[in-house]
């Protein structure tokens, strides 16, 4: 944890979801009712709006700040579920092997292949819109991703030492699963979780510019339907759609840097390179140069 | 060959499970889809087509199974039914011709994007603590968080709108003849330059990440390092030692992100009112055209399936160990 | 310089530089090797043997460094040649056969290819050309020339390791570095395969740096040996000598660790303790942690390599005059004496 903090990519991915978790939380106390009429619809930004007007005249940055909440949270909890789910599916594919995990594999496999839109629309489209329906066709979609690395690892800790020793002793399946490899698992878990969270906001937005989501709703993806319905781009209306753009890319950015973070911190050649570089005085590592012969490092730290 | 035949195994699974899948979600939804659209549209169904629509989609009075093997024998023969929104249109027919303009847009672009990806991740990888190893993988991964249609919308406006340097929607010039003449094929290529872009942009960050791992870790391997002791020009060490191993796991990567890519690309598609799948199903969507809904789903399925198979073969030829 | 010195190494030191300091993995270590003679290098894992024969080439990767010393091979002064010119010199004259022949073919081209490739990169020969030597070498390391159309995965075990071997003669290199060539092969190749070096060696004129753990292995193949521990050399003598009088504990260990089929069954005494950690070595002696006969000046004095006979070196604080064993009190009551080694 602490070395996460001292990671620069970390610090930025942090930073940016800090100040969007606060948006979620108290930014509709701020901006209070954000759909309603407060303007000329698609004006440019100005001092009193900041961020412009849409085309049916409300405050852009409003809009933004309003949706933040409902888009994060979604994506947050379809993040948990499809983790969640695809722990336990690669988990027992991992751990009970034989044809349970052919069988699943080949339900895993199955599922990552599929395009995850067209299969979406297949299901939504039966289904009343709204959150619910989005959430639901999300994780059925989403899981397998995080099944099969979970299941890898699933498999090589079957194999390690301490849990053969506890398959021969008789504990239960369940017990070494919840005491044996989970907890061996966190950082692949929590990579996973951030993985799937990114994935969710991303689709859910997009399902949303569908129209699948509710539309009444504000949330980044209706803000952008609307957008969109209300020719943001023949109307050159740039405003309408680039604030909610540009946050949902900061945050699957930051997502991204802390899991790129977490990445680093498994990988502990990286850090070595780092210092090597800086010994030697050069600029980047030349793994394929000759090896260095250095008279003047010795002397110094001695 | 017998991991070729292997795969074509599991695609073929893989394409009867979609068939399946097609045929179940539409019976485990509460009512049926004529009911479904029933309440949608009131009032702009009569009742007695209701019985009518049952029967086109498949509903009828016979029992499930029977139900199910006669769709999937009309699935076979490529029979999909037909569509609701372009009546008396069969489904089959309306998604030929999208097909084509999807595969040659998903396509080019992917390709493309692989390409630049893996030899961007090589030059990276290679020249560690390089200006392009600290750049382009942070910028990258931020051009690649955008959703597709937003960055479909964005390079619209900036390149279409605002600059006027390429076309704004369709696949061509709608007063041209479609055909192998000259003008037909330069205006489809230059409406394909913004969408492909737009595919390319968000794409190119992951194959170059992915790339730049599979180099590093093949850069520590024994033979990368018995051919730098046998003085090899560097050159040969980058591509026959290195570069073409590393590939490999990034050729299977490649084909397990093929559908995903081609979601985004669907939604592209929409945007840039390209006449693909994407946008088939968004008129598909708003119409409630269930079996155009399920028929793309299974065309884009089914899609993937080959690409990957196409995937596959390519594998077999670049890696002599999977022949024997 | 004596005309038939090959390889001059001298006080070499290799550190790796971290972000917790500098670890030093060979620690100042000197030897020669003459034209046409096989000396061995012996040592635990991870007593810097392979360090030293990466060294000598210079392929050691981030974040190794050559911190000290000089590496000198027939004048020419390795660790002063740049990329270009070391990149010539490697592989033409001085080569290199490593443990794992699996790991060091490249999976997705054909043998044919390995060996043509280090060829063509030294020498202007045509393409034809460099398949007919190719063919040649198959022929003196006992391959069946069709061979050389597989790919690496088709080849058993042995055959690859006699591939690696043939790739390593291709430009009749005068010295070649061999870490471990049978280790991962069974006993049976393993005397096929260094028979048939030891051949290649008696016709071909090369000398041998032979890097192993198997010390039983080293004193039939080899004319001279250095024993390594923790980085540093302990002792240094010809074979036969190491075999009739070890001088140092360690080596005594060492010897100590087999057996000879014949003899009255004995105690047989492995070294106690485990290696130290290079990050923090032992002050004065780095053996003294395990060493039997450790005395108060071990602990805090470094001993340096002193003559013990003709070619015979020796670094311990033990008196052992030239030529003769140690005091016969000072030897532990189950130590085993000299046997004799046949093959």
């Amino acid at each position: 944890m602490k070395a996460l903090l001292e990671n620069r990519k970390a610090l930025v991915g942090l930073a940016i979801l800090a100040v969007f978790a606060v948006i979620a939380v108290i930014g509709p106390w701020i901006v209070g009712d954000a759909g309603e009429f407060v303007a000329v619809p698609l004006a440019p930004p100005s001092l009193a709006h900041w961020f412009g007007t849409t085309g049916q005249g409300q405050d852009v940055l409003a809009q933004t700040i309003a949706g933040t909440r409902s888009t994060l949270l979604l994506g947050v909890i379809v993040g948990f579920l499809t983790v969640a789910i695809g722990a336990i599916v690669g988990t027992a594919a991992g751990y009970f092997g034989g044809w349970t995990d052919e069988l699943l594999t080949l339900v895993i496999n199955l599922f990552l292949l599929m395009p995850g839109l067209p299969l979406c629309v297949v299901i939504a489209a039966y289904l009343p819109s709204g959150s619910a329906t989005i959430g639901l066709v999300l994780v059925v979609t989403g899981w397998a991703w995080s099944a099969r690395v979970i299941r890898a690892q699933a498999l090589s800790l079957r194999q390690s030492v301490f849990v053969s020793a506890a398959v021969v002793i008789g504990e239960s399946p369940l017990r070494i699963v919840l005491l044996e490899i989970l907890p061996n698992m966190t950082s692949l878990l929590v990579t996973s979780f951030i993985g799937a969270t990114i994935y969710a906001i991303g689709a859910e937005v997009g399902l949303e510019f569908l129209g699948m989501g509710n539309i009444g709703a504000v949330t980044w993806g209706t803000n952008l339907y609307w957008a969109s319905n209300d020719v943001a781009l023949p109307s050159g209306s740039w405003w309408t759609f680039v604030p909610t753009g540009a946050s949902i890319a900061l945050v699957g950015f930051a997502l991204a840097m802390i899991n790129n973070a977490l990445d680093e911190l498994s990988n502990p050649r990286l850090g070595a390179e780092r210092a090597f570089v800086r010994a030697t005085g050069r600029k980047r590592l030349e793994i394929h140069a000759p090896t260095p012969v250095l008279r003047t490092v010795a002397n110094v730290r001695r | 060959m017998r991991f070729l035949l292997r795969r074509f195994g599991f695609y073929l699974t893989a394409a009867w499970a979609s068939v399946t899948l097609a045929f179940v979600i539409p019976r485990l939804m509460p009512g049926d889809p004529a009911t479904a659209m029933f309440a949608r549209f009131r009032g702009r169904l009569k009742p007695q087509a209701l019985d009518s629509l049952r029967a086109a989609l498949g509903f009828t009075h016979a029992p499930v199974w029977k139900q199910y093997f006669q769709y999937l024998s009309h699935a076979l023969r490529g029979d999909l039914g037909v569509s609701i929104g372009y009546y008396p249109a069969t489904v089959g027919s309306v998604i030929a011709q999208a097909l084509v303009w999807t595969l040659f847009l998903t396509g080019l672009a992917v390709v493309f994007s692989f390409v630049l990806g893996t030899l961007l991740g090589l030059a990276s990888a290679w020249k560690r603590g390089g200006w392009l190893d600290g750049v382009a993988p942070p910028l990258l991964t931020l051009l690649g968080a955008f959703p597709y249609f937003w960055l479909a919308m964005a390079v619209l406006f900036l390149f279409g709108f605002q600059l006027g340097w390429f076309p704004l929607r369709h696949a061509y010039d709608d007063q041209l003849t479609p055909g192998l003449n000259l003008p037909f094929l330069i205006s489809v290529s230059q409406h394909v330059v913004l969408p492909a872009l737009t595919v390319v942009v968000v794409t190119v960050g992951g194959w170059m990440l992915s790339m730049r791992s599979t180099v590093i870790n093949v850069m520590a391997e024994d033979y990368v390092l018995f051919a730098h002791a046998k003085g090899l020009p560097e050159m040969r060490i980058v591509f026959h030692y290195v570069a073409r191993n590393a590939l490999l796991p990034n050729l299977a990567g490649f084909g397990m992100a093929l559908g995903f890519v081609l979601s985004g690309s669907l939604l592209t598609e929409i945007i840039f009112s390209y006449p693909g799948q994407g946008y088939l199903l968004i008129r598909a969507v708003k119409s409630l055209d269930y079996p155009l809904i399920q028929g793309l789903f299974l065309t884009t399925t089914f899609s993937v399936l080959g690409a990957n198979l196409l995937v596959d073969a390519a594998h077999v030829w670049l890696d002599p160990r999977t022949r024997g | 310089m004596s005309a038939a010195e090959l390889l001059v190494v001298e006080d070499l030191r290799v550190e790796y530089l971290t972000e917790r300091g500098d670890v030093r993995i060979v620690d100042d270590v000197s030897f020669r090797i003459g034209a046409g003679e096989a000396y061995g290098l012996a040592g635990e894992s991870g007593s810097g043997k392979s360090t030293i024969a990466l060294a000598i080439l210079r392929l050691l990767r981030p974040p190794a460094a050559i911190t000290n010393g000089r590496v000198s091979f027939c004048g020419t002064d390795l660790l002063s040649l740049n990329a270009a010119e070391l990149r010539a010199f490697r592989w033409k004259e001085i080569s290199l056969v490593t443990q794992s022949a699996m790991s060091a073919l490249n999976p997705v081209l054909r043998v044919s290819d390995q060996i043509v490739d280090a060829i063509l990169a030294h020498e202007r020969v045509s393409r034809r050309e460099a398949l007919e030597r190719a063919a040649g070498l198959c022929d003196i390391v006992g391959i069946d020339r069709e061979r050389l159309r597989s790919y690496p995965h088709q080849l058993s075990g042995g055959m690859r390791q006699r591939m690696v071997i043939a790739i390593a003669l291709a430009l009749r290199p005068k010295l070649i570095i061999m870490d471990e060539p049978t280790t991962a092969l069974d006993v049976v190749v393993q005397k096929q395969i260094l028979k048939r070096i030891l051949d290649l060696k008696e016709k071909m004129g090369f000398s041998i740096l032979f890097i192993t753990h198997d010390l039983a292995l080293m004193l039939q193949l080899c004319d001279r040996i250095g024993i390594l521990y923790a980085g540093r050399l302990m002792e240094t003598a010809p074979a036969a000598t190491l075999l009739g009088q070890p001088q140092h504990p360690y080596t005594r260990g060492l010897m100590s660790c087999f057996l000879e089929v014949h003899q009255p069954k004995a105690d047989r005494r492995g070294i106690p303790g485990v290696p130290s950690d290079p990050r923090h070595p032992p002050a004065g002696c780095r053996f003294h942690p395990r060493c039997a006969f450790v005395m108060d000046v071990c602990r805090e004095t470094t001993p340096l390599l002193t003559s013990r006979g003709a070619g015979h070196e020796s670094a311990c604080h033990l008196p052992g005059a030239a030529g003769t064993e140690v005091a016969p009190a000072l030897i532990p009551p189950s130590e085993v004496t000299a046997r004799k080694v046949t093959s």
